[in-house]
């Protein structure tokens, strides 16, 4: 049973409410609006972005140097439209991709396994430092005629290759990222007699997990890169092997169209990753996005 | 819930007379026995000499008793209480947890780190129910176990929050939260408000003596702070700069229940804290005359 002067109180109360109600309202309002306005601003610059180099392009191959030298974009587009319909793109792609992606699982198992290996112990890593910082210097490019005699020129070599590339970038990180793992938090779980086995999975994964993103986040371009020499050093199909076969017989068109297709390819590796990485790290983000106000 | 001693009479206390084994056994074996303890680490880097961190200390804690350990940074404190966890091995002397001594990390330590140690990637109730499955619950009964210390904490809001999102003084609650699901039978908090502004330094201290309190645990604190010491503790011991030795013990006898702020106006209270900066000058001023010298 209310007495009157509680009703009262009560009754006040709601105007109170509404009028912040209000003003949160008009706030969001006003916020929404400027990240509109924020995002179409940022389709406008990527857009321009985009078309300024490719029409300055076009008119530099219409007008000043020819298409024999620098091909053009309209030329490069229906070249990959004539690719894309007899297949050849298709093949050609997945053949680079295969060896890329395969070469980058191989490296990042590897280089994970090893890494924890030489985290965990100082004595291993201090043994093995000059070898492996010997062969990290050497440019592991110059191993591809080495591959390619012990493996063949099937995709066996050039997964060997990208690994041996992308090998050390994990390794290294991982290691950083064993050493850095916070000690406190070690030993609270040691404190409450964590097993050993609850400790991996529940602190050192977990704390492993940034480090792995870096890392594939480079060794996606290395993993490229070794792939497309390995083609060009002995296969007889792939993106990389196209560029060489195509600038072998001044087919500038060709060449460019299988760089375009690499990059496109790296941008669309770079871009899945992103989203795993910000869907696996939401309590990394998480403390940004309560800032933003 | 306290520990029940129905130990039998240990063999050492067999040979005393009658009347001193009584008083032994009316006040109980000690909760936490240090005998002894010294540490000694290896040289490092450029010093070429061993550093001895800890020197022959020995005190004991009853079942129930919550002392402060207090003394001039770098004495050793918080390495002591490493110790006596299990997660430090000693150079010398024993450490008995309810008349066991310590290898390894002995059942039932509830340590509080100055740090929260708590996981950066799982939420504020993802991070308690680990204490409470770690300490042998099933997943279901951990995770309500965990929420309702939560709301007894005050984080009901927190609950799905990461600790990035929390702060320092509710990452603090957090831990705490973990440490009480694990149900320990003696608390080690090592600088447990170190890291917090003077306010919230306050708030966090009052709710964590109030849980204290109630519990009854054994607790051992270490801490810089000569105020927070007295207003938390039932005995104060001070420790000499390094290496580290007692130097002195105070009983603090204000009443119970305490406020982490307000037992400061206690009458007693500015005796206890005059006497015990008395000892810490004097420590400090080693330390920093030695510093001056070399």
């Amino acid at each position: 049973m209310k007495t009157a002067p509680e009703r009262v109180a009560n009754e006040g109360l709601p105007s109170a409410d509404l009028a912040a109600a209000t003003e949160e309202d008009a706030y969001r309002q006003k916020r929404a609006a400027r990240s509109r306005e924020i995002r179409i601003r940022f389709y406008v610059d990527r857009t321009i972005a985009i078309v300024v180099p490719l029409v300055g392009w076009q008119m530099l191959s219409d007008h000043w140097v020819g298409g024999k030298w620098i091909s053009s974009p309209l030329s490069v587009l229906d070249r990959l439209i004539s690719m894309a319909r007899d297949g050849s793109l298709q093949m050609h792609t997945w053949q680079t991709l295969e060896e890329a992606l395969v070469g980058l699982l191989c490296g990042l198992v590897l280089g994970i396994v090893i890494g924890v290996l030489l985290g965990f112990s100082k004595r291993l890593s201090d043994a093995l430092d000059p070898i492996i910082m010997g062969f990290y210097s050497l440019p592991r490019v110059s191993l591809a005629p080495l591959f390619i005699i012990w493996l063949g020129i099937g995709l066996l070599a050039k997964v060997a290759l990208v690994a041996s590339v992308v090998l050390f970038v994990v390794l290294f990180n991982v290691r950083e990222g064993v050493r850095t793992i916070d000690r406190e938090l070690l030993d609270a779980f040691r404190s409450m007699k964590a097993s050993r086995s609850v400790m991996i999975r529940s602190i050192v994964i977990p704390s492993l997990v940034p480090w792995i993103f870096a890392s594939i986040r480079i060794g996606i371009g290395m993993a490229l890169i070794g792939a497309v020499v390995a083609e060009l050093i002995g296969s007889s199909r792939g993106l990389g092997w196209y560029v060489m076969h195509s600038t072998g017989v001044y087919d500038m068109a060709g060449s460019i169209a299988a760089l375009v297709v690499l990059m496109i390819l790296a941008i669309i590796f770079n871009w899945v990753l992103a989203v795993a990485e910000k869907r696996t790290l939401r309590w990394r983000r998480s403390a940004d996005i309560g800032l933003v106000t | 819930m306290n520990p029940q001693f129905s130990v039998d009479p240990m063999p050492a206390l067999l040979e005393r007379n009658d009347a001193q084994s009584e008083r032994v056994n009316a006040r109980g074996a000690p909760a936490i026995d240090v005998s002894g303890l010294s540490l000694r680490f290896a040289p490092t880097g450029s010093r070429r000499n061993s550093n001895l961190a800890l020197s022959n200390v020995s005190f004991q804690v009853r079942p129930s008793e919550f002392v402060a350990i207090i003394g001039p940074s770098g004495c050793g404190k918080s390495t002591m209480l490493r110790i006596i966890s299990g997660l430090l091995a000693a150079t010398e002397g024993e450490i008995k947890l309810d008349s066991l001594p310590v290898k390894r990390v002995p059942e039932g330590i509830g340590f509080l780190f100055q740090s929260d140690a708590l996981l950066p990637w799982k939420t504020a109730l993802e991070n308690v129910t680990v204490g409470a499955v770690l300490a042998g619950r099933s997943r279901r009964e951990a995770e309500s176990e965990s929420r309702s210390l939560l709301h007894e904490l005050g984080l009901a809001k927190a609950l799905d929050k990461y600790p990035a999102e929390l702060s320092g003084g509710m990452r603090k609650r957090v831990a705490l939260a973990r440490t009480m699901a694990y149900e320990p039978r003696v608390f080690l908090l090592d600088e447990p408000f170190s890291a917090l502004d003077a306010q919230t330094r306050i708030h966090v201290g009052n709710h964590f003596l109030r849980i204290l309190e109630r519990l009854g645990q054994t607790v051992l604190v270490v801490t810089h702070d000569i105020d927070e010491a007295i207003a938390m503790a039932d005995r104060v011991l001070v420790m000499t700069a390094a290496p580290g030795r007692i130097a002195k013990e105070f009983v603090i006898d204000l009443p119970r229940p305490r406020d982490y702020y307000d037992s400061r106006f206690e009458p007693g209270f500015r005796e206890f804290q005059e006497r015990i900066w008395e000892i810490l000058r004097r420590e400090m001023e080693g330390v920093l005359g030695h510093e001056d010298r070399s």
